[in-house]
């Protein structure tokens, strides 16, 4: 079901509801699979459709008994992973024939997550084996199947197995404004933000096909991938204000995954900053593990940052690769991989050049941070460039004067995002002594306050929901 | 000193020689925001001299949740049976 | 306070607060849609869209009595203007045109508009159907994702069904419920009148920026004095030939709906005139569209006229300069389009060899 529907509304209230009122138990958790199986439902046509997930979720269930047996051996883990992208047709696995029928895999991708924590994390014994409905209702919870954020078996099960906490009147309210915040980004703004984009993806495309090596080819590029990355954060983190927000009315503290990326430095911060939950989760599984195995292989103490850098490039490699199934998610698992690879071996030569002290001066003189952050936000802006583009074009990008025409745009961006940047920090400096534009509100006025929100809300996005009004066509 | 002195003592020394700074002196509270330089590198190669200088091993879940010093050094009392 | 006195309070202040906004919407234009249907005015109205204006206006239709009902495309609109001509006819006049429809959507305005008329007064409808070869357009061409307009009007708030049991759109609810129903919508439409009204504002400063930058911008519109150069001609020719596509693959799926049409408004007891509509000469000239339709409105004219209560009829005698541009009519015509209108309904003998 859509986010910004009647139908999704009522289901989160009923949900909300009978949460809050049955006490925790093994009712509960009956309760929230089925709520789960509810949600889940709504998103396919017909039980086969459903069949491979349910396969994958059973599948699953299996491999973490396994695991409980005989350890979290690797062939275990190898198989959960290759079961998973067969499913999700990767290309290398073309060679094995594909299920014949047309299946969805929506969820299946945080499902992986999820799975392979359990089978991990108990086969390690570092977490006692679920049972079968404590593991339904964590694999499936609805809030963070579509997308995120994963949060880990343990948390899940200690909230919900605690009685709901009554909540004080501002607690109920702040949950209601990032509901609220959310479905205002997801039914209003990004919907405008997707409409822009579409539009100056399409001119990108005429101007590509025109000429590869032109300043409106360039402006354009600058512009799209802008544009969709403002988008992406809008729209992602529009959908975990919503989750977020009805966990916390249903007694679950979801983990955030998002903590204002736009201040990132660097590209390390950036993705302790952006998705938070799928990097914490590549670097408990992946990243520590692999260093762990090189350091004992290679026991030189000097060495470890140079480890570190290869560590870096696999897991974000592999976290690339995870997005999605085509060359192109390769090429974006590369891309990843080398910036952050790339970003850490300059922190390592910069500090062996400079000395820590000298690097930690020059970290800190304002223009260099601002560089440093428009470097950042520019390089993942055209990252994503990766996750819009469609396979023809991508083609004429990786071609040498596509190439070229990237490189000038990283270095066009980051100087736009550095200057954009000063200047935020200075009007933001300006305006810290102007005092909150709203008074602090009574407890009393905050149900009449939300309610008001709530209508405006609700009437902006029945205004974008009907077809595009024409202007956004002429300003172009 | 009691055991968990002991703990944190030999602890600290890790530290110190891990940021390479003599002056470092840990407390149970501290957190990787307290130390600037405790990104995910330093914290694995924390965790490696930990498990090296403790005789110890520590699964994935372990290693990646430590939240701050004092549950670091809660889990090495247990492990070391102490 | 608990969750539940919070959220009752929530839901309690959001009624106040959409009754409030109800309120307050009555005050925009409160007595402008009372009286007669007209999609000129949807612009101005709280509709915005000729087929939002149309979907909450067609209860209006709802009284006994004689009337008469302009159908077509946007010429039609323009140049059969209801007031002028009732009073030669002698009885109410709707419009009920929407701009760029084809055959297919005229006949969804057709089965609603008898949906609404009572029964009784079918016998007393005439129905004016203003074409042209433009209203021919195939449906695969005109509406690519399989819905007109009309047909996502319709299912946007459930009002209506798209497959009702007489195979035609109707509405779900009776017209009083219908009234109901855009009075509750009244806040969310003047929501989405204020994203709408940002629209003149965005085209006036986009003209005056391109006149900043020197480029000479001609607005377009109704004028008795506007005159196509060669260069706008050839624009808008180009511009029709790509939305017909090539003229040996027309199909004949909007002709087959208009006789469908007329056989449904004659089952009814209702009158339909079929108006063809002139067009500029040079126009006619400039495409192969037009001789084409005449060819085949010829060969169908025979079948046309032996359903009862059918009549063909042609508007004609008007010159090149009587348009402003490649099918609308000048403001100073539209007094003779509504005289000859009228005697053709009154008197028309189109269909007699």
């Amino acid at each position: 079901m859509k986010f910004d529907s009647f139908a999704f509304i009522s289901f989160c209230a009923l949900a909300v509801a009978s949460l809050r009122l049955v006490k925790p138990g093994m009712l509960r958790l009956l309760l929230v699979v089925m709520l789960n199986f509810v949600f889940v439902a709504s998103f396919f046509d017909s039980l086969r459709q459903a069949l491979p997930l349910a396969g994958f979720v059973m599948a699953g269930y299996a491999a973490v008994v396994l695991s409980s047996r005989i350890g979290a051996s690797l062939p275990l883990i190898g198989v959960v992973i290759l079961i998973f992208a067969w499913l999700k047709r990767y290309d290398f696995l073309a060679f094995l024939p594909p299920l014949h029928f047309l299946y969805v895999v929506v969820g299946l991708s945080y499902i992986l997550f999820r799975v392979l924590h359990l089978v991990i994390d108990v086969g390690q014994k570092a977490i006692p084996r679920p049972g079968f409905i404590s593991y339904l209702a964590y694999v499936l919870f609805f809030p963070t199947f579509v997308s995120g954020p994963i949060q880990r078996y343990e948390d899940f099960d200690g909230q919900v197995s605690s009685p709901v906490a009554p909540g004080t009147t501002h607690e109920l309210y702040m949950a209601c404004q990032r509901i609220i915040r959310g479905m205002a980004l997801i039914g209003f703004v990004t919907v405008l933000t997707h409409f822009l984009f579409e539009r100056i993806q399409l001119r990108f495309y005429g101007a590509l096909a025109a000429s590869t090596f032109s300043f409106s080819t360039f402006a354009l590029l600058c512009a799209a991938a802008s544009l969709f990355a403002v988008h992406l954060y809008l729209n992602f983190g529009g959908y975990m204000d919503i989750v977020i927000g009805v966990g916390r009315l249903a007694g679950l503290a979801l983990p955030e995954n998002f903590n204002r990326p736009y201040l990132s430095r660097n590209f390390l911060e950036f993705w302790s900053r952006w998705h938070i939950t799928l990097s914490e989760w590549f670097k408990f599984y992946l990243f520590n593990p692999l260093l762990r195995l090189m350091a004992q292989k290679w026991r030189a103490p000097s060495q470890m940052p140079y480890l570190a850098v290869l560590g870096f490039f696999v897991t974000f490699t592999v976290m690339g690769i995870w997005h999605g199934s085509t060359r192109i998610f390769l090429a974006y698992g590369l891309i990843l991989g080398s910036g952050i690879s790339l970003n850490k071996l300059y922190q390592v030569q910069m500090t062996a050049w400079l000395g820590k002290k000298g690097y930690k001066v020059l970290a800190g003189r304002s223009w260099y941070g601002h560089l440093c952050r428009g470097l950042t936000l520019a390089y993942f802006a055209l990252s994503i460039v990766c996750l819009w583009i469609d396979a023809s074009h991508a083609q004429v990008l990786s071609r040498f004067r596509g190439m070229a025409l990237v490189f000038i745009a990283f270095a066009a961006l980051s100087a736009l995002t550095a200057v954009l940047s000063f200047a935020i920090e200075r009007l933001t400096a300006r305006l810290s002594n102007v005092p909150p534009w709203m008074p602090s509100l009574s407890d009393r006025v905050l149900p009449a306050w939300t309610a008001i929100q709530i209508f405006l809300v609700a009437v902006a996005i029945f205004s974008v929901d009907s077809n595009s009004p024409e202007f956004v066509y002429k300003v172009f | 000193m009691t055991d968990r002195d002991a703990i944190r003592t030999r602890l600290n020394g890790v530290f110190q020689e891990i940021f390479d700074d003599e002056s470092i002196q840990i407390s149970d509270a501290m957190t990787a925001d307290d130390i600037e330089e405790w990104d995910s590198l330093s914290h694995i190669t924390l965790v490696l001299t930990v498990e090296r200088e403790f005789g110890i091993k520590l699964k994935a879940a372990e290693v990646g949740s430590l939240a701050d010093v004092g549950a670091m050094i809660d889990l090495i009392g247990s492990r070391t049976g102490k | 306070m608990s969750a539940v006195r919070f959220f009752s309070l929530v839901l309690l202040w959001l009624g106040i607060v959409y009754a409030l906004a109800i309120a307050a919407s009555l005050l925009y234009r409160p007595f402008a849609d009372l009286r007669g249907i007209d999609t000129a005015q949807s612009e101005k109205s709280l509709f915005a869209t000729e087929t939002k204006y149309l979907m909450f206006s067609l209860g209006r239709l709802n009284y006994p009595g004689p009337r008469v009902i302009v159908l077509g495309a946007s010429n039609a609109g323009t140049g059969l203007r209801p007031a002028m001509l009732a009073s030669r006819l002698g009885m109410p006049v709707y419009n009920l045109s929407v701009g760029g429809s084809n055959a297919h959507e005229i006949g969804e305005v057709t089965d609603l508009a008898l949906a609404n008329i009572p029964a009784n007064s079918w016998k007393q409808t005439i129905f004016v159907d203003g074409i042209w070869y433009g209203q021919f357009e195939s449906d695969r061409r005109r509406w690519p994702d399989g819905q007109t307009d009309i047909d996502i009007e319709a299912a946007r708030y459930h009002l209506y069904l798209l497959d009702g049991p007489a195979g035609h759109i109707e509405p779900r609810l009776p017209p009083l419920a219908m009234d109901l129903a855009a009075l509750a919508m009244r806040p969310f439409l003047i929501g989405l009148k204020l994203y709408y009204s940002l629209d003149p504002v965005i085209t006036d400063v986009r003209t005056w920026v391109l006149q900043l930058l020197g480029n000479k911008v001609r607005v377009l519109g109704e004028s008795d004095t506007l005159v196509l150069t060669p260069a706008e001609r050839k624009l808008a020719i180009d511009d029709l030939i790509s939305r017909m596509g090539e003229l040996g693959q027309w199909d004949r799926g909007g002709f087959d709906g208009l006789v469908a049409m007329a056989h449904d408004i004659s089952a009814h007891g209702a009158r339909l005139i079929i108006l063809d509509l002139p067009l500029p000469d040079w126009h006619k000239r400039a495409i192969g569209y037009d001789a084409e339709y005449q060819r085949r409105m010829a060969a169908l004219k025979m079948q046309l006229c032996a359903i009862p209560n059918v009549g063909v009829e042609t508007l004609d005698g008007f010159s090149d300069d009587d348009f402003f541009d490649y099918v609308h009519p000048r403001p100073r015509v539209k007094e003779q389009w509504a005289q000859k209108t009228a005697d053709l309904v009154a008197h028309g003998h189109g269909c007699v060899r």
